[in-house]
């Protein structure tokens, strides 16, 4: 404390004057130890001069340097070794997540996953405990076949693939499955609804799956979302006989009927919202455009 | 250092490092690269369009409520006591004083005595906020509209992006007008073409497509079974030809090899005693015997067609004696 008359200022009052008047340390009044980096020294004077680390005579000196790589007239390193296609299109492969149908028993044993309404890859991704990013190529999750023999859940469940026996446990126990494709923009929205709420964009239109999905999701076999129901019932029909169990009949539970036949349809996102909505969540409303080509656009 | 945008302004200050401070002179300069809303849609009610109002008439705006806010502030700060830095973060709306014509005497005594509460009140939040944060953050912190639509301090406050995320935030309060949500006409334009070239075909033609492709993989396939499944009826006729054809050969050379050994035989066993190959005599007695046997091979032929000759002159002529019988009979 400057000011109290005749009394001699400690080392411990000068020290937290100083703290109480110096500004907020920031990169602009810090630097390192000496000789914690070296200075580039690029050649221009005193000792970065005269040859400028150059040397004499040759190439060096004249800046005349053989390309990267050349091994002065053998065959060179690089160029020795064949190309051989292991990761030809590997940019174009779709990648699928794994969850395994005992990650989903714990899930829905723990009351992570709420089988009383259909579950989607927004629902699992809610519930944090599985990433997904589309920007690396990932398309959704694909449900495999470990604990396969002690899955009991009941759900109404939407992945992205599933192999015949996954199939055939799901539905054993009274449950649907559906295979569907979700496009990047989708995804995004998806895998955190908050955060897209967020960004005041209205909800995207679902594009159609790739030439080479098609075949995947048109197909019967795989409960693809695009194939005909009637074909549908009848696999699950063929698929009950080939791996001997009764198929149970979804009719029983009238009070959950309805949550177990909803699907999406091939545009929409979320259960209930139609693209080309705005939803507001500071008032809570949903908007719609009024504008005629928007809503042919959306309602295409 | 003068203002960027040197063109319409004339303003020249000592300018910071940070970026934005180089626009610090609110002669709305703003750097090429930014998406600007300017767009209307006839069917909102309330219709913000940015930059409509021409520049000129918005800098002498800004200029106009810069003199007055300077005005009043120092007159302000001086009445209350509070620091300039203090009435900033009130924000308080000086313009009020400004702008009405006010008629009577009474409304203006109202006013002040409503104004000199609310600044009562203002003075002793000022206060209480010890956070030392700028008023911006502190807005943010508490969940406040941190901007004013209507009057951009940033460039980007006037951005698209950041103007639909400040509807999501604080909904119809902003007073921003809903449209910019959606894609514009020329945007939709070309996501419908980016759509068409993205996905030419519909799902039925594309599962028409498909099915076509495996039925032709599936022809080619049964085509080549049944190829195979010919083929491999007539494989045990092949094999069969194939040894014989072999077997011939194999006879041949060893019909060959047996009547040379036949020769060298008869040599060796006319010298007495093993004679090599490659010695002239037995080179020559090996001519010698080539030459006898074949002799005799010809004399074997002879023989052979004399025989059949006769053989069948024989057989005619029984025919013919019993073909006399038979007509005689």
């Amino acid at each position: 404390m400057a000011g109290m008359g005749n009394r001699v200022l400690a080392g411990t009052d000068r020290a937290l004057d100083l703290l109480r008047e110096l500004p907020r340390l920031s990169l602009s009044n810090i630097r390192s130890n000496p000789k914690a980096f070296k200075r580039n020294k690029r050649g221009r004077g005193q000792h970065g001069g005269k040859k400028h680390g150059a040397g004499n005579k040759g190439s060096g000196q004249r800046q005349n340097f053989m390309r990267l790589g050349y091994e002065t007239g053998n065959n060179p390193f690089y160029l020795r070794v064949p190309k051989e296609p292991y990761y030809k299109g590997h940019h174009l492969r779709r990648e699928y997540p794994p969850i395994s149908l005992m990650q989903l028993q714990t899930l829905i044993d723990t009351g992570r996953l709420d089988t009383s309404k259909p579950i989607d890859l927004s629902a699992l991704c809610n519930t944090k405990l599985f990433q997904l990013s589309p920007l690396e190529n990932q398309y959704g999750f694909q449900l495999t076949d470990e604990g396969l023999d002690n899955f009991k859940g009941r759900v109404n469940i939407e992945v992205q693939y599933a192999s015949e026996q996954v199939i055939s446990a799901i539905e054993r126990n009274g449950g649907v499955i559906t295979t569907a494709f979700y496009d990047a923009p989708s995804l995004i929205a998806m895998r955190d609804p908050m955060k897209f709420f967020a960004s005041g964009n209205p909800i995207p239109k679902r594009q159609m799956p790739p030439e080479n999905a098609v075949e995947y999701y048109t197909d019967p076999k795989n409960r693809g979302y695009l194939a005909d129901p009637d074909l549908i019932a009848l696999e699950r029909f063929k698929l009950a006989q080939k791996y001997g169990y009764e198929l149970p009949d979804l009719k029983k539970d009238p009070e959950l009927l309805p949550m177990m036949l909803e699907r999406k349809d091939p545009r929409q996102i979320f259960f209930g919202l139609n693209p080309g909505w705005l939803v507001n969540l500071k008032d809570k409303k949903i908007f719609e455009p009024e504008d005629e080509q928007l809503l042919e656009y959306f309602r295409s | 250092m003068k203002c960027k945008n040197s063109r319409n302004c004339n303003y020249t200050k000592k300018f910071e490092t940070a970026c934005y401070s180089k626009y610090l002179c609110k002669c709305n300069f703003t750097p090429p690269g930014e998406r600007f809303v300017k767009r209307t849609f006839s069917s909102a009610s309330n219709i913000y369009v940015a930059n409509q109002i021409r520049p000129s008439v918005q800098k002498n705006k800004v200029k106009e409520m810069a003199n007055i806010t300077r005005a009043l502030h120092t007159s302000f700060t001086k009445s209350i006591g509070i620091s300039k830095t203090m009435s900033k973060i009130l924000s308080i709306p000086f313009n009020r004083f400004a702008s009405t014509d006010i008629s009577s005497t009474t409304e203006l005594a109202e006013q002040e005595v409503l104004n000199e509460k609310q600044l009562a009140a203002a003075a002793l939040e000022a206060k209480r906020n010890k956070s030392r944060l700028k008023p911006r953050h502190y807005k943010i912190l508490h969940g406040q509209m941190q901007v004013d639509p209507q009057n951009p301090e940033f460039p980007y406050e006037k951005t698209v992006k950041f103007r639909r995320k400040l509807i999501a935030q604080h909904g119809l309060a902003t007073g921003i007008n809903l449209g910019i949500a959606w894609s514009t006409k020329e945007e939709l334009q070309e996501k419908t073409e980016y759509e068409k070239v993205a996905h030419p075909f519909t799902i039925q033609q594309i599962v028409e497509q498909k099915k076509k492709l495996r039925e032709e993989e599936m022809k080619k396939i049964e085509t080549r079974q049944k190829d195979i499944e010919l083929k491999m009826g007539k494989l045990a006729l092949w094999m069969k030809e194939l040894k014989d054809r072999q077997e011939k050969k194999e006879a041949v050379v060893r019909a060959a090899q047996e009547k040379k050994d036949i020769l060298i035989e008869e040599v060796r066993q006319h010298f007495g005693y093993v004679v090599s190959m490659k010695d002239p005599k037995f080179q020559e007695m090996m001519e010698q015997k080539e030459k006898e046997a074949k002799k005799a091979g010809k004399e074997m032929k002879k023989k052979v067609r004399v025989e059949k000759a006769t053989s069948k002159a024989l057989a005619q002529a029984e025919a013919v004696s019993t073909g006399k019988e038979i007509k005689m009979e």
